[in-house]
């Protein structure tokens, strides 16, 4: 069975990420329905994080077949540090290497990966360096069963 | 035959979006992004929309982080995919 989309965004950046890209600092990778609440700014200190949650979730249905749909799933990418502000663009060139090394899908869970918008969520009262990335993942005539 | 349609309508509707998609961070759809925002202070969102702190108790609107949190779940939300691209 295929991957639920945040599982699958997860498995592709904690395998796909090359810490070399981003002075050696491998950041956690979670889904932000599993964070425990409460004191996640402190672990911040240590690591660099890619929180993901997904925002958005479509079906279309093609002109022709009953059985099939195309699916547009979107996933937020958030990146943190407070290591500055070259940390979090090393993270960003990370984070889009990794989606488009994936954009051509990997013929079980997804079909295109797309790196889509970004912004800049940053607050530097706080030392915190944040962007977001929409992701689409994008799955062709998906039987419907 | 051809038909001409005057698309300069959808330069007027973006804003019109762009401020309801702001405005849908204390609605189900959009309450992921207060959620994140709140995170990334080490805050918690409970099923009322309130940001909730480290002892349990409810932000109050004068809180340091408070504005903070709010205008960045706003900026996220901006972008959101949710009713299309724009």
């Amino acid at each position: 069975m295929a991957l639920e989309s945040v599982e699958l965004i997860k498995t592709l950046f904690s395998d796909g990420w090359n810490r070399a890209n981003t002075k050696q600092r491998k950041p956690i990778i979670q889904d932000i329905t599993t964070v425990d609440p409460g004191g996640k700014r402190l672990d911040l200190s240590r690591h660099d994080a890619i929180v993901l949650y997904e925002t958005a979730h479509n079906e279309e249905q093609p002109e022709v077949f009953y059985d099939f749909v195309h699916t547009r799933i979107n996933v937020t990418v958030d990146a943190r540090t407070v290591e500055g502000r070259a940390q979090l663009m090393k993270m960003e060139d990370e984070v889009r290497r990794v989606v488009h090394a994936n954009r051509k899908g990997d013929g079980i869970n997804f079909d295109r990966l797309l790196y889509k918008t970004r912004t800049d969520l940053s607050d530097r009262t706080k030392r915190l360096h944040r962007m977001t990335f929409q992701v689409e993942i994008v799955i062709f005539s998906e039987l419907i069963v | 035959m051809t038909e001409v349609f005057d698309m300069s309508f959808l330069k007027n509707i973006k804003p019109v979006i762009a401020k309801m998609r702001e405005e849908m961070i204390r609605s189900d759809e959009g309450r992921i992004y207060l959620v994140a925002s709140a995170d990334a202070y080490g805050y918690d969102v409970d099923s009322d929309y309130n940001i909730i702190l480290q002892d349990g108790s409810i932000m109050k609107s004068n809180h340091s982080d408070y504005d903070s949190i709010v205008k960045m779940a706003k900026k996220d939300a901006r972008n959101s995919p949710i009713w299309g691209d724009f």
